[in-house]
């Protein structure tokens, strides 16, 4: 061990003394207009020369091989000689001429010059109207051609009539155009989102597409930007195959999204992917999407293993939008939106409904209660009642509501050859769609780069985010299922328009005891506020120091608060809330007064209490890339050392027992009842790591990553852990064989990698032995006091997942068709497992490396793009199946769902519902627990034996969906622009309990769907089983394990649609504006489901009332100017 | 240049909690050992050791439980078993968690150097605590595992258990050790005295039949004039009624008002039984059992007609109890008087109520009951008399002119009610068939079945211990 820590520390030290001395070497030299290069080159080939020319310098040469002759040998020897006198050398006494346009140099045969005959001009623009600088603009079939200036802009003269101009662009698609008789060309580019040209961002650098051999998803900022969501978590659903987007809240600004790339690869630890922001660990939380560039996911071991012990689960990367050289552009861009909740579970919101429901429920002995009396059922009926004293009302329509949502973002883009800049600031506010929650965010971002030299660039990325989120104290699922659990017979308030709240309770002796708190008391008495500071400060140094060999040094400090204020106020039970009926409705004789309510659910504490949570992540990491082009040999070197270290601190305060409405401090009333709470967690890691590519010709390509990481989570004798990969690729159509045979398909190649990753994320502190702190009072006063918690376990390591992947690669006919098919296997071991112990232990369980889980499966990603005269369109869709096993667990465990080796993890595993007991010959068939009446629910007796018993239980599929996909189109015709995306999950099941398809938990009003229950009387034929309360129809808890609360949640949404309109820019031009485009659009408008309970895009087995997906209805416009 | 490196640092990867205690060195000084004990006092508030045990009197026929300790009510309708026996699963754990405890602190405390007479003390109170809890175990499960130090893997966890006898013996060491090393001092701090460890080997005695034990320790603890009965029924209870300085407690669980108290919300302190679900209902068969007139009857329980309503003696009305199921409530550990419990948003104010686990009333009727059964059902000694009858004054009943099996076992059920021994005077009288067929509540009676004389090892703990073996009937 002391081996390798000796190596490392001599590795760290070799590499700052290198990186020293070229800061050195570099430091004399200043980039000038001409160029000068050294060269001595015998018998070289014209071609070879302008290469080694391109190499030392930032130059390149643009020229048509028919017209110049590349291939005539020539003899080069200078020394630090101005290229300009060195192309004069190569090309006296030839007909070629050449002309520097910016860095290009563009290669022209003279006796072409003569013919020409016509001028022709135009702008060069992005899909999204944008000006592109840079871009080649040349005469088909000769080297005549220019660059487009810093607006986009060209003109050429004198080139032949009936000539077609070819444009290109790295990124973007070829396009040629006729000239005919047209003067001004205007063309715009389309990216080429699979393009064989595309880069991508992989860990430290980027990499060509068409190189790469692991498996990488890349989306760019118009996928995402598109949609209306606040969260750049949910823009991703649906976007990258494999990965699945699951919500946890919709609360606002804190939507609780969770991803999970190819499965859970563990149960022991977390399952979330790790998100690098500009290559710093962070979250997507804190990052609006207009903000960024482009993320890309690694999503097998080639590509994620350089981030070693914490890629286990997949990594994204993110890179935030940078300046790009050009005439600033300044943008603007807003989305309006309405938003409503998708799905809630619908219930009876009808008096006489409810209270006969629920006397029937009484009566089968279902509900412990009093029945309501006929003289109350008639007060709520008939249609000349007094509706304000005895209502019908509908609690789902008075806490939800269609809320408002704007967005808006101004950025100004651009820069110099020394300079770049990407400057932009957002403004969110958005109220929930349940009443009294809402979400305010400010951010900003200035990503700023300069090229000191020509070898030196510096720059920073600055990115801030203020985020407000406000609810009631009891928020999001709580406050959701305290309107379920209301009454229809009771409004918020008294009828008296005195503003006393009403409390559902009816008094003794008419039942309905189970109550909850009332949500517009919660709603207005009670209080919370999120707010959360986040500020990264990057600074980063990179050194391109000889071409092709270049350092990347980055420092960052990422400082991120959250403040957190609750408060509740005091609830009296004897001035706050009441019955909502008058003593007089339930008794003869009685008073005409509401009846103060007796004990109702009040505050968890009344007073505030003040939460002050601080993270801070230091990040230093340091690269090294070497690139050499050898003929047909391609190598590449890169390796890196990283360190990171966090903390993060809390504290915290209350004062309780004190509450005043317009006072959120806790020194707001003196320092009775206070008290506090603090603490601090912190770890850290160092890491080597590095890579390596070669190339062949583009056709055989290889590929090896490791990381060697060191973290302050596990004992120093295994701290160290040694992550590699290796990844081979063939790309097929590159082989004579083929190109000769099957021209039309243009990329064709398979991909196949192999290697290892870790979770470190397995708690800060697992491995040390510690006591526990406890009190005890003695002679009145508080004496500390420690124990030993529990038993630890020293070997304790990170998880480890190897995976190994498949992958092919295709586009044809210039993306007519193209796709990405990738074949999965992820193994994982050591997985955290507390040992089984006695409880005569008397302490918790040690956690020890056990469990072993696999995980495998198959992507597919396919697209169409094509041109039908103004008719662009692309079309695409993506599959994901994932499938797992359990390999080895401790012990089996048997509950609703079964965890044993050989199976999926935490299968379902229940009673199998056959439908409902219609007679009592069926009653009397087969043994069933609970003492089953008519109409409650039968089971099948799966061994026989005539009675139900745990042993006919069965594995029932459903725990995991058996494919999630997406599928989307995007078409421009003329002016107009049209995106659809709909994302759907196949055969996801969830098991429900208590609110929602539980009829009258806690006394909330059952399903509508209960109204037309069994009866043996009146509705002998129905299916639906008779009415019923809290957890019969089968009492003792056995149907909870049944499959009649296990409901298909398969949906298909259409997760967005915009239609967009791109003014005309001559009409603009006289504006001063390059472009606007107006757009309306709308998100989850449309879902097919057979799911009634709620949404089926929800988190997981349950009561119904989880925070939905918003439907939003928006329109908005981008402008740039 | 190099600061850019701290990772050079040796310590770059060191980080250790800031907010617990490192064991590699901890126990160096005086108040290191304090702490260690303090902890082994702390796990006497296990689940159904603390006042939590109040609900164990509900698995038999003094009470019903609703709410959180409804599983009581397995034992009650006759279908506890191996996998439903979760309280006792909790008992256990607890119990066994407090072993553990002291099992750390006596491997350790002597690291500290203390002077001999300085160390014996706190070893005699961690080993009057390891008794306890062992007798707690042996007393329900009869034959358990013993520990008697940390196991120093895992496989030293799983073996077999001991006999009762073994564990008795076990017990015995501790108990002679804490008795001849105590302090003399009258129970007060909280810290166990000497009397307090007399009173623990009066209770196994009791529950072992061992007569003369239980007479000769009884008489040792009364004859120390340290303790006399509290001249009222509550202040023995209720921290705000005078707990603080009741004559009576001769061991208890200490709780701070200010600190760390029960929070009544979440704690689901005993004030709660009348407000909330969780409560806990004395059965009418209780009930009955109080002659007319006897004020414990008023002064611990209450009478609700509509099973809503709690109707203080001065007439205070409080309408929000949870349902009471027998149409009684249990007021005896509540603090009734203090007005703003009424309020629910009073839930998270702090009661500092010590629960009794010895208090001189019991020695009293341990030492009567010794007497009578040494009588072979009768006796004519005039302290029993005396110190039974001491206890009926209090309670304003007439006091008796015999003593009998019957009038003790009685007098013993009346005045130690909630007080989690109902369910081993059962036990050890054998008395189950006798509550058979006895009315909990509505038209629910109790089934009662002869192998819940020992409670069942959960179903979990032999699954995970191989070498544990079940108890019969199981």
């Amino acid at each position: 061990m002391s081996f390798m820590k000796k190596n490392l520390l001599k590795m760290k030290l070799t590499f700052l003394c290198l990186f020293l001395s070229f800061v050195q070497l570099m430091a004399n030299d200043s980039f000038s207009q001409s160029t000068r290069v050294t060269l001595n080159l015998k018998e070289a080939r014209v071609e070879d020369v302008l290469m080694k020319i391109e190499e030392q310098s930032n130059l390149f040469f643009i020229y048509n091989r028919n017209v110049v002759d590349v291939n005539r040998i020539v003899n080069v020897s200078c020394t630090n000689q101005k290229v300009s006198e060195i192309l004069n050398g190569i090309f006296s006494g030839t007909d070629v001429d050449y002309e520097v346009q910016d860095r290009h140099i563009i290669l022209k045969s003279s006796s072409e010059l003569i013919s020409q005959t016509k001028s022709v001009s135009g702008k060069v623009t992005d899909s999204s109207g944008g000006s592109l600088p840079g871009v080649s603009v040349i005469v088909k079939g000769t080297t005549t051609g220019t660059i487009t200036d810093a607006n986009g802009s060209y003109s050429l003269s004198s080139i032949p009539a009936n000539a077609t101009l070819q444009f290109s662009f790295v990124g973007m698609k070829t396009q040629e155009v006729a000239i005919g008789s047209k003067t001004t060309i205007n063309v715009s580019l389309a990216e080429e989102t699979v393009g064989i040209e595309e880069v991508v961002a992989i860990g430290y650098g980027t990499q060509k597409k068409v190189n790469m051999t692991g498996s990488v998803a890349s989306v760019a900022v118009g996928e995402l930007g598109k949609r209306p969501v606040t969260n750049t978590i949910s823009a991703l659903q649906g976007k990258v195959t494999g990965l699945r987007v699951i919500q946890n809240t919709g609360i606002p600004g804190r939507e609780g999204l969770s991803l999970e790339l190819r499965g859970a690869s563990s149960w022991g630890t977390s399952t979330s992917p790790l998100v690098l922001v500009d290559g710093v660990v962070g979250s997507l939380d804190g990052i609006p999407s207009t903000d960024i560039e482009n993320i890309s996911v690694l999503k097998d071991a080639a590509s994620a293993s350089i981030y070693g012990s914490r890629a286990a689960n997949g990594v994204i990367l993110v890179t935030t939008k940078q300046g790009k050289q050009g005439k600033p552009v300044f943008s603007y861009g807003t989305i309006i939106g309405a938003q409503t909740a998708t799905n809630t579970p619908d219930q009876v919101w009808n008096s006489v409904q409810y209270m006969t429901l629920f006397n029937k429920a009484i009566a089968r002995g279902a509900l412990i209660a009093n029945p309501y009396p006929q003289s109350i059922i008639d007060l709520y009926s008939g249609s000349n009642r007094d509706k304000n004293a005895y209502p019908d009302y509908n609690w789902n329509k008075a806490v939800w509501r269609t809320a408002l949502m704007q967005q808006h973002n101004v950025g100004v883009n651009g820069g110099t050859e020394a300079i770049k800049y990407n400057i932009s600031a957002g403004f969110l506010d958005q109220d929930g769609a349940l009443r009294w929650h809402g979400y305010k965010r400010y951010n900003g971002l200035a990503n700023l780069s300069s090229k000191i030299n020509k070898f030196v660039t510096v720059g920073t990325n600055i990115s801030y985010l203020y985020g407000k989120s406000t609810s009631p104290y009891y928020e999001n699922t709580n406050f959701i299922l305290m309107y379920m659990t209301q009454s229809p017979m009771i409004q918020p308030y008294l009828p008296d328009g005195s503003g006393r709240y009403s409390d559902k309770i009816v008094p003794t002796g008419i039942g309905g005891a189970a109550n909850n708190r009332n949500p517009f008391w919660t709603g207005n008495e009670t209080y919370k506020r999120y707010e959360d500071w986040q500020a990264n400060i990057q600074g980063w140094f990179d050194v391109d120091f000889l071409h092709g060999k270049d350092m990347t040094l980055k420092w960052s400090t990422k400082y991120a608060t959250r403040f957190v204020t609750q408060f509740q106020n005091i609830y009296h039970y004897t001035t706050d809330a009441y019955y909502f009926l008058k003593e007089s409705d339930y008794s003869k004789g009685g008073s005409d007064d509401y009846i103060k309510s007796g004990e109702a659910f009040g505050p968890e504490f009344y007073g505030v209490r003040n939460s002050d949570y601080r993270t801070t992540l230091n990040t230093l990491f340091s690269t090294l890339a070497w690139n050499w082009k050898l003929n047909d040999h391609d190598i590449s070197v890169m390796s890196g050392y990283s360190q990171e270290s966090q903390k993060y601190r809390s504290l915290g305060g209350q004062r309780i027992v004190f509450p005043v409405k317009t006072m959120y401090e806790l020194d707001g009333m003196g320092s009775a009842n206070q008290s506090t709470t603090g603490g601090l967690t912190e770890w850290a890691f160092q890491s080597l790591f590095g890579r390596a590519t070669y190339a062949f010709r583009s056709k055989y390509l290889f590929e090896g990553n490791f990381r060697y990481d060191g973290t302050s989570k596990i004992t120093e004798d295994n701290r160290w852990g040694f992550f590699p990969s290796a990844s081979v690729g063939w790309r097929i159509s590159e082989e004579s064989f083929f190109k000769d045979n099957i021209a039309w398909l243009d990329n064709l190649k398979i991909r196949l990698s192999y290697g290892l990753l870790g979770n470190a994320d397995i708690g800060n502190y697992p491995y040390q032995e510690t006591y526990s702190t406890t009190s005890y009072g003695f002679n009145e006063t508080v004496e500390q006091g420690v124990f030993q918690s529990s038993f630890k376990n020293k070997q304790l390591e990170w998880e480890k997942t190897k995976i190994t992947n498949i992958g092919l690669d295709f586009n044809a006919k210039n993306n007519i068709f193209y796709g990405t098919v990738d074949l999965y296997n992820k193994y994982t071991t050591g997985i955290l497992a507390s040992a089984s112990i006695p409880s005569s232990a008397g302490m918790s369980a040690p956690t020890i490396n056990y469990g072993e889980f696999k995980n495998y499966g198959f992507e597919l990603s396919i697209g169409h793009s094509n041109k039908i005269g103004e008719l662009t369109y692309d079309v695409n869709a993506q599959i994901s199946v994932n499938r797992n096993k359990v390999m080895k667990y401790p012990a089996p465990s048997y509950g609703t769902r079964v965890i044993e080796e050989g199976s999926p993890y935490k299968d379902y595993y229940l009673y199998e519902c056959t439908g409902i007991f219609k007679s009592q010959a069926e009653l009397d068939a087969v043994a069933t627990p609970g003492n089953p009446k008519l109409g409650d629910i039968k089971f099948k007796d799966q061994n026989d034996d005539k009675k139900i018993t745990s042993a006919d239980r069965v594995r029932v599929k459903g725990a995991y969906p058996a494919f999630i996909y997406s599928f989307g189109a995007n078409c421009s015709w003329r002016n107009f622009d049209l995106s659809m995306f709909f994302q759907g999950v196949k055969g996801q099941k969830y098991l429900l309990s208590g609110w929602g398809i539980v009829p009258f938990t806690q006394g909330s009003s059952p399903l509508p769907m209960y109204l037309d229950a069994y009866d043996p009387v009146t509705n002998p034929d129905s299916n639906i089983p008779a009415i019923h309360g809290s957890y019969a129809p089968m009492t003792g808890g056995t149907a909870i394990g049944s499959t009649y609360y296990l409901k298909d949640a398969s949906y298909l949404r259409l997760k967005n649609i915009q239609i967009g309109y791109n003014l005309s820019p001559a009409l603009l031009k006289k504006a001063g504006i390059s472009q606007l485009r107006i757009f309306v659009g709308g998100d989850n408008l449309v879902t097919f489901t057979k799911f009634f309970d709620g949404d089926p895009e929800r988190s997981g087995d349950g009561r119904a009332c989880e925070y939905p997906q918003i439907k939003t209805l928006s329109a908005g416009l981008n402008l740039k100017f | 240049m190099f600061a850019l490196f701290p990772g050079c640092d040796k310590g770059f990867l060191e980080k250790y909690p800031t907010t617990s205690i490192a064991a590699g060195t901890f126990w160096t000084t005086e108040s290191d050992v304090k702490m260690g004990l303090d902890g082994c006092y702390s796990k006497l508030k296990g689940d159904y050791l603390t006042w939590t045990r109040a609900a164990l009197d509900a698995a038999v026929d003094n009470g019903y439980c609703k709410g959180f300790y409804y599983a009581n009510y397995n034992t009650q309708i006759g279908t506890l078993d191996a996998n439903n026996c979760s309280i006792q699963s909790s008992l256990y754990s607890a119990a066994y968690s407090g072993i553990a405890s002291c099992n750390v602190f006596l491997q350790n405390f002597k690291k500290a150097g203390l002077a001999e007479t300085k160390a014996n003390v706190y070893e005699a109170e961690a080993k009057f605590l390891r008794a306890f809890y062992y007798f707690e175990l042996v007393q329900r499960w009869g034959g358990v595992v013993i520990y008697k130090e940390i196991p120093t893997n895992i496989d030293g966890l799983k073996i077999a258990k001991s006999s009762e006898e073994e564990v008795y013996s076990f017990i015995k060491e501790d108990l002679d050790f804490a008795v001849s090393n105590l302090s003399n001092d009258v129970y007060k701090s909280g810290h166990a005295v000497k009397t307090s460890a007399l009173a623990l080997q009066a209770r196994i005695a009791l529950f072992r039949g061992k007569w003369d034990d239980v007479i000769t320790l009884g008489n040792s603890i009364i004859s120390s004039n340290k303790y006399s009965l509290a001249t009222d029924l509550r202040s023995c209870f209720i921290n705000q009624e005078g707990q603080l300085s009741c004559p009576e407690i001769i061991f208890s669980i200490k709780y701070l008002s200010t600190t760390d108290g029960r929070q009544l919300e979440t704690d689901n302190g005993s004030e709660v039984c009348i407000f909330r679900e969780s409560g806990i209902v004395p059965t009418k068969d209780l009930i009955n059992e109080y002659e007319t007139g006897d004020s414990r009857l008023k002064k611990w329980y209450f009478n609700s007609p509509d099973m809503n309503t709690f109707t203080r003696e001065d007439g205070f009305k409080y309408p929000g109890c949870e349902t009471l199921y027998t149409n009684y409530g249990l007021i005896k550990f509540a603090a009734i008087w203090d007005d703003q419990l009424y309020q629910s948003a009073m839930r998270s104010i702090i009661s500092g109520h010590d629960f009794v686990l010895f208090r001189l009333a019991e020695v009293y009727l341990m030492y009567a009951e010794a007497m009578v059964e040494k009588g072979g059902g009768t006796t004519a000694d005039a302290n029993a008399l005396k110190y039974v009858n001491t206890i009926r004054s209090r309670a304003n009943v007439s006091p008796f002119t015999t003593l009998t099996r019957e009038n003790v076992r009685k007098e013993r059920r009346r005045e130690m009610a909630f007080e989690g021994l109902r369910y081993f005077d059962v036990q050890r009288w054998k008395i189950g068939p006798e509550i058979n067929g006895k009315l909990i509540f509505g038209t629910n009676t109790i089934k009662w079945k002869d192998q819940f004389y020992l409670w069942p090892f959960s179903q979990s703990e032999l699954d995970i211990n191989t070498k544990l073996v079940q108890n019969s009937g199981y």
